[in-house]
């Protein structure tokens, strides 16, 4: 094992990070490893950026991104304190960041002034799971707030992610969350009670 | 304070998140995945791919063991402590034998043919300890500027492993003669070739496979020669039939242009590169609505402290707060350089702050003003790869200058959300702008508009506000005008091939944003001032033209950014795309301010001094306005 650990550039520590790390370093080396941790996590993945997009292509897509970027690439992750799952839940976040702003220079585009444009930027919700309305509508009032209050919320409640794991996920301070879901939170709330999903 | 999300929380746990699920994707995205690994690794063993794992091997008569005299020496230091000076090698290819004669304390600088990895430059050291004609005790570095690794025969696998050397296998070995080594070395990327020599050095049991580390090795391009033409040239002529500002550049000669840079684009032995060619190509359009971006952006890591132009100068406007950092060693490293607020960076790994500007940055950003290419480019004078260390010059307040050096790593800077209503001394209202991308903004102003109306001055702050959509900025407008206001004018091109075949001169097609009606209800009619700044972009420039146009206040700070518009997109090779300006937007009198920015009534702009103390000058001035 120790000969291992050197192989895959681990730092060497008595403890061992997540229950991931074997199975990374044998993915390093091993193509059947490597399906083994994509079929472990691929589930999770998808199932996060379907929540994020509320669209089965673009959950696709960006899951394809991310796996073939963490895959493909596994000799650059490093062991620093954060699992491996983690390190996929980041990239799919950055995944979804940058499918949402190129939604928002798309967005941009059309709302700068050009009052007939018709456009929505809002993933479209025609294939997939069936959607319960209450969690379309609170979908809908989430992709009106800011996104790293958007992430963190989806993290938290249909991730069912505890604050230090999305701290992990994030790279922000656990007080920092806290602070983010609070307010996200609250914004959303507002949301909602102005559609009158919530009473006021 | 939980009470306020109380309801929200319980909502949320009581919906049903639905479970997605796409079963073909999975098993299709599987089999992609593997058939890539698999390749990959057939190729590396057979044919010596790009993916090798890196291997320096020093086979050497004179080497032998010894320590890693240091492995912090950058660059400069192995310049500096060079007895003789450095040997500039031809442009080395891969794959080919050189041989390089080295006196003890002399350096060679080798310099590469173009390759597909990052290699360009690399300095090559030797340092030996000599008995009579006999070399003792030899070490070799290398380094590329800002990594240094090397030591002996001994040690050299665990120096670059620590440094996260090398791009491909070198095979280095070493002759003495005449008191002189000879250093012969094959840089190669085909692992079968040196294999024999490579398992010579290893059969010691002790394998010298260096893990790569992030971007120094730049995988071979996934993007075909043809298709990158074709994404260069559909940029080209998106911008030679769309582009608003032609008579902003009449230095670039566009047909010119096409001939210069499809050897460029050739010549890219990378994406990266690729998308590099592009961004300086289009940076010849002097438009910050006209830009290109790579799938993979140039590198973020940084010292922790943020630098920002102020009056001509690279000023540390924060520094990451050092309790925030977990690595005593960085943390350590970070008080120890005691950085200060206010203080000038003059020189990033010594090379001077304007040398790095105009040789690195300010060729390849796209920008409408200087202020706006200063705020692009300021930020990135310190950037580099992770874990790299950045050797900052530092000038204080007094003049003195010292240097400092910092590791460079992605320091998230936590964003300081500014509270939407602030209540200063004498009536005067604050309301914090900072973005106009939803109707919230205005909803927000509504709510606060009881205290807006018990104001004796009202201060619109939009130096933070990078835009938005221009109705909610004029949807606050028309809450403190009495008469229409009117909106900018904008035009666009309006190209008839016919026309052009004629001769005839190109015509413009023109419009407006509309008035701007004054609220019905109650409007505030207090004394205004809107602060602006370099950061005052797009939408809330549009909002300025308006308050300016209505003559409703008077607005006090920096020019705003100068650049709005509207954006062609353009999907590139590769994942990138591009955006093409289409739109030039005007004072409803038809004076330009795409180009140069707003120009505030009031010019306030803060000083280093300013800075270091705290001072916010602009607000202070725009108080001063109001209590008049």
């Amino acid at each position: 094992m120790a000969d291992d650990t050197a192989e895959c550039g681990l730092e060497s520590r008595a403890e061992t990070l997540d229950e991931d790390q074997p199975l990374v370093c044998a993915a390093r080396q091993d193509p059947e490893a490597a399906g083994r941790l994509y079929d472990k996590h691929y589930a999770r993945i998808f199932g996060y950026i379907y929540h994020c997009t509320l669209d089965v292509t673009a959950a696709e897509d960006l899951t394809s991104n991310v796996f073939l970027a963490a895959l493909t690439h596994l000799e650059r992750f490093r062991w620093r304190q954060v699992p491996f799952q983690a390190w996929l839940f980041r990239i799919a976040t950055n995944e979804v960041r940058a499918f949402y702003r190129r939604h928002k220079y798309a967005k941009a585009a059309c709302l700068q002034r050009s009052h007939d444009c018709s456009t929505n930027s809002a993933p479209s919700a025609d294939e997939g799971p069936a959607v319960t309305e209450a969690y379309r509508l609170v979908h809908q009032a989430l992709l009106e707030l800011r996104p790293k209050y958007r992430e963190v919320i989806i993290l938290r409640y249909f991730e069912d992610r505890t604050i230090g794991e999305i701290s992990e996920i994030t790279g922000a301070r656990e007080g920092t969350i806290k602070s983010q879901l609070h307010r996200g939170l609250f914004r959303l709330q507002g949301i909602l009670a102005r559609r009158r999903v919530l009473p006021e | 304070m939980d009470r306020d999300v109380e309801r929200i929380e319980r909502y949320l746990r009581n919906v049903n998140a639905p479970v997605a699920q796409s079963d073909s994707h999975r098993r299709q995205l599987r089999q992609q995945i593997l058939t890539r690994i698999r390749r990959r690794e057939t190729m590396t063993a057979r044919s010596g791919w790009w993916r090798l794992a890196a291997a320096i091997a020093l086979i050497g008569a004179g080497a032998v063991g010894g320590s890693v005299v240091s492995t912090k020496r950058t660059l400069p230091d192995l310049v500096a402590e060079s007895q003789h000076g450095i040997i500039l090698t031809r442009p080395i290819a891969l794959n080919t034998d050189v041989t390089i004669p080295l006196e003890t304390g002399q350096a060679a600088q080798l310099n590469f043919e173009p390759n597909p990895y990052s290699l360009e430059k690399y300095l090559l050291y030797f340092y030996a300890q000599e008995d009579g004609q006999k070399i003792v005790r030899g070490d070799v570095y290398f380094t590329d500027g800002q990594r240094t690794g090397g030591g002996t025969r001994t040690d050299l696998d665990g120096a670059l492993r620590q440094l996260g050397y090398t791009p491909c296998l070198a095979i280095i070995k070493w002759h003495v003669r005449e008191g002189q080594a000879l250093v012969n070395l094959r840089v190669s990327d085909d692992i079968e070739r040196n294999y024999d020599e490579y398992r010579q050095y290893a059969s010691g049991g002790k394998k010298m496979s260096i893990q790569y580390k992030d971007r120094r090795l730049i995988p071979a391009s996934t993007i075909s020669e043809t298709e990158r033409l074709a994404g260069f040239v559909q940029l080209w002529s998106e911008a030679k039939f769309n582009f608003a500002f032609w008579d902003r550049v009449p230095q670039v000669d566009w047909d010119a242009v096409l001939l210069e840079f499809i050897p460029k684009v050739r010549e890219a032995q990378t994406d990266a590169q690729y998308y590099r060619v592009l961004r300086r190509c289009i940076a010849l359009l002097q438009d910050g609505h006209t830009d290109v971006w790579g799938p993979t952006d140039d590198p973020e890591c940084r010292p922790p402290v943020e630098i920002a132009p102020v009056q001509g100068k690279a000023v540390i406007v924060r520094v990451y707060p050092a309790e925030q950092i977990t690595q005593a060693e960085l943390k350590n490293e970070l008080i120890a350089a005691n950085l200060k607020v206010g203080e000038e960076i003059t020189q990033v790994d010594g090379r001077a702050v304007e040398q790095i500007l105009a040789e690195d940055l300010y060729p390849y950003i796209a920008a409408s003003t200087p202020q706006q290419r200063e705020l692009n480019a300021y930020p990135q004078l310190a950037r580099g790869e992770q874990a790299t260390q950045a050797m900052l010059r530092v000038r204080d307040l007094e003049g003195r200058e010292r240097d400092v050096r910092l590791t460079r790593g992605r320091y998230g800077f936590p964003y300081e959300e500014r509270p939407f209503l602030c209540e200063l001394p004498d009536g005067i209202l604050r309301i914090n702008l900072d973005s106009f991308d939803s109707d919230e903004i205005v909803k927000q102003f509504d709510g606060a508009f009881d205290k807006v109306l018990a104001a004796k001055g009202l201060i619109l702050d939009l130096r933070n506000n990078g835009g938005g959509s221009s109705g909610v900025g004029y949807g606050i407008l028309k809450r403190l005008i009495d008469k229409p206001v009117e909106g900018s004018h904008w035009k666009t091109r309006q190209y008839m091939p016919a026309f052009r075949a004629w001769g005839r001169e190109e015509q413009w097609y023109e419009g407006t944003h509309g008035t701007i009606e004054p609220a019905e209800g109650k409007r505030y009619e207090g004394p205004v001032a809107v602060l602006t700044g370099p950061a005052t972009a797009s939408a809330a420039e549009d909002f300025v033209v308006a308050f300016q146009t209505g003559g409703r206040g008077k607005v006090v700070g920096r020019r705003t950014l100068g650049s709005t518009g509207q954006p062609l997109m353009i999907k590139l090779p590769g994942g990138g795309g591009a955006r093409i300006c289409t739109k030039r937007d005007t004072y409803p009198d038809g004076r330009e301010f795409v180009g140069i920015g707003c120009i505030p009534d009031v010019e306030v702009a803060p000083t280093r001094a300013d800075i270091a103390a705290g001072r916010d000058v602009v607000l202070e001035k725009a108080v001063e306005l109001l209590q008049k």
